[in-house]
């Protein structure tokens, strides 16, 4: 048997659900009966392409979401955004950097929301989900980290801004995804604790990150301490009232 | 449209008809595709849904040569000549047009 043949018999293991493995042993033992070495590569290349859509038939409405939202971020939320921001900032004086931190905020947040319903929909697939959202939103500009240049441009004046700042300031962008995926992947799995703890601090630390918005590293610096903090609050808080109502149920039992 | 009621597609008529061609006997995968020209890709997946459904019996037949996996061989059974059979009706557009 050819490598490129056993490869794509190896790759039918790895895509194929358990539950076909008895397929996957019939197409195997019908590709060593083949004599020609090109005819069996065809028919492994096959077998993988069948295990593999075995694979992701159950996901497919999942994948072509995922698959849509790059289209439908651009084309209807991001002019939606851009609407609600002009308007906010109209509201309150029209000040570009309102507008900006607005605009900021409505994107971060349909992100969270999208990754938080996707995660609670598909909880095993919530690090994918997180990384797929991530990319075609918010995570777009990230991307730009790659030609430094471009990225640093608009900073160049000051010697503050350097290479850390970038993905610094970038890089931020995934926290809120992250911690959306998380409290969706805990409803999904019924820890309710949890994905409140996630939840509050995800709001907590939204709404103290936005005190210093033009200054990434300060802003960096608030939101992981405020989120630190919320969460050993929050957990203490659930256990202090978990134990006052055990004892509770104590004293009214005796 | 339901699933039961759905009409076999072509491809899934010519597996039926390899299979009922030599009757009783037990097919090999590789000889379906060959006496059907379908690639794996494309049989295996059928091959699945009819097992699924009924229409196939399935055995694992001991390998010809030493040293080689054993092979799962297929044979139609009642439920696939009758759909075999209700596949071979022509439908009622058809009939119309006729």
């Amino acid at each position: 048997m050819t490598l490129l043949s056993r490869l794509m018999l190896r790759l039918c293991w790895l895509f194929a659900p358990r539950e076909r493995s008895t397929w996957i042993l019939a197409m195997t033992g019908e590709c060593t009966a083949i004599q020609s070495h090109t005819q069996r590569t065809l028919w492994a290349w096959g077998c993988a392409c069948t295990a593999l859509s075995w694979r992701l038939r159950p996901h497919f409405g999942f994948l072509l979401t995922l698959a849509a939202l790059p289209l439908f971020w651009n084309g209807v939320l991001t002019p939606a955004h851009a609407a609600l921001a002009e308007i906010f900032a109209a509201a309150t004086g029209g000040a570009e950097s309102v507008r900006i931190v607005a605009l900021g905020g409505l994107q971060s947040g349909t992100a969270a929301a999208l990754v938080f319903a996707l995660c609670l929909h598909q909880p095993k697939q919530a690090a994918f989900t997180i990384a797929a959202v991530w990319v075609p939103t918010t995570g777009a500009a990230s991307l730009a980290v790659l030609s430094l240049a471009q990225t640093l441009a608009p900073y160049a004046q000051n010697a503050r801004y350097d290479v850390s700042w970038a993905f610094l300031a970038q890089g931020a962008t995934v926290w809120p995804l992250a911690l959306a995926g998380v409290a969706g992947w805990s409803f999904a799995h019924r820890r309710t604790k949890l994905a409140a703890c996630v939840l509050c601090t995800l709001a907590c630390a939204a709404l103290l990150s936005s005190i210093s918005p033009q200054d990434a590293i300060v802003s960096a610096i608030a939101t992981v301490s405020v989120s630190v903090l919320s969460a050993v609050l929050i957990t203490s808080l659930w256990n202090g009232a978990g134990q006052l109502a055990v004892a509770w149920r104590r004293t009214e039992s005796s | 449209v339901s699933e039961r009621n759905r009409r076999p597609s072509s491809q899934t008529v010519a597996v039926l008809t390899a299979l009922a061609s030599e009757r009783g006997a037990w097919l090999y995968g590789l000889e379906i595709a060959e006496a059907t020209g379908l690639q794996s890709g494309t049989l295996y997946p059928i091959l699945l849904r009819l097992d699924e459904r009924g229409m196939l019996d399935s055995k694992w037949l001991p390998p010809e040569r030493p040293g080689t996996p054993a092979r799962h061989a297929y044979r139609l059974n009642s439920a696939g000549r009758a759909l075999l059979a209700q596949s071979a009706k022509p439908t009622r557009t058809k009939t119309a047009l006729a």
